[in-house]
């Protein structure tokens, strides 16, 4: 089956470079590198983490995380907060009336230089 | 800080508690700062509904959903003292803000939460649009930031 996708630049460039290095078809690495994901989602399906694990210790390293797993992971756990009366009387005027967002919002959330990862 | 993601960050991802999202320094930044400038965490949360009851009259509240509303919850923020003054507090609120609009396109999300944790902290989120939902409150510096602000913000051009 032959598949066609849109990628940016940079990692078509990490994927060449990768197929050139291990002397694989650039098919190969998309193969597995699917197979990797699917298999990350199916556990966050069941509520669990996607790791890496240092064998020696056997102590979790860091988190694989990327945009569809935080989605699955944001749809199975969510932390319950309770409201005053107030704070919900004035949370629903914010959401009836939200207002527009300050310039220093709209400064912060338009830089991308730099992104902070998990 | 240093404490918190020795100690806390991983074992509170691990159980599902949030993620934390860390800027580390890099080639570009001064050597002598630390390895890590500065982080966030985020998290999903779900608002309870019944308090609402109470609040909205009766006739208005045809169109609000019985469920909880979901939300994203930023449960700590914060830049290293050595890195401080370089815009970073900024740059990570705006990252968190973000991907708290990319989660609530997907999973849904009325707005942004945040407890802050003191005056300093409460007036940086404020100037960022954050609004304290009762001071008189059990967590007198809660904060909520709409969604569509959110949305707006990302979306509207800079001036």
């Amino acid at each position: 089956m032959r598949l066609e996708a849109t990628i940016p630049d940079t990692r078509y460039a990490q994927l060449s470079e990768l197929a050139d290095e291990l002397q694989v078809p650039k098919s190969t690495l998309v193969e597995e590198a699917l197979s990797v994901l699917l298999t990350g989602l199916i556990e966050a399906r069941h509520g669990r983490r996607f790791a890496i694990i240092d064998p020696a210790t056997q102590r979790v390293i860091s988190q694989v995380a990327t945009p569809l797993l935080m989605q699955l992971e944001w749809a199975t756990h969510r932390e319950k907060v309770s409201l005053s009366r107030t704070e919900a009387g004035k949370l629903e005027d914010l959401l009836e009336n939200p207002p527009a967002p300050t310039p220093r919002l709209r400064k912060a959330m338009a830089r991308r230089a730099r992104t902070p990862v998990t | 800080m240093d404490e918190f993601l020795a100690k806390r960050a991983l074992p509170n991802a691990q159980r599902g508690f949030g993620n934390t999202f860390v800027l580390p320094r890099t080639p570009e930044d001064d050597p002598a700062l630390p390895d890590v400038l500065g982080y966030y965490t985020l998290a999903s949360a779900q608002i309870d509904r019944t308090i609402f009851a109470k609040v909205i009259p009766h006739r208005q509240r045809h169109g609000l959903p019985k469920y909880p509303l979901p939300a994203a919850l930023i449960g700590r923020l914060g830049v290293d003292t050595r890195a401080q003054r370089r815009g970073l507090g900024d740059l990570l609120i705006g990252d968190a803000c973000r991907r708290a609009v990319t989660m609530a396109e997907h999973g849904g999300g009325v707005g942004i939460l945040v407890d802050a944790k003191g005056a300093v902290a409460e007036s940086f989120y404020k100037k960022h649009g954050f609004v304290t939902l009762d001071s008189a409150a059990a967590y007198p510096r809660r904060m909520f930031l709409p969604m569509s602000t959110a949305r707006s913000a990302s979306t509207s051009p800079v001036e």
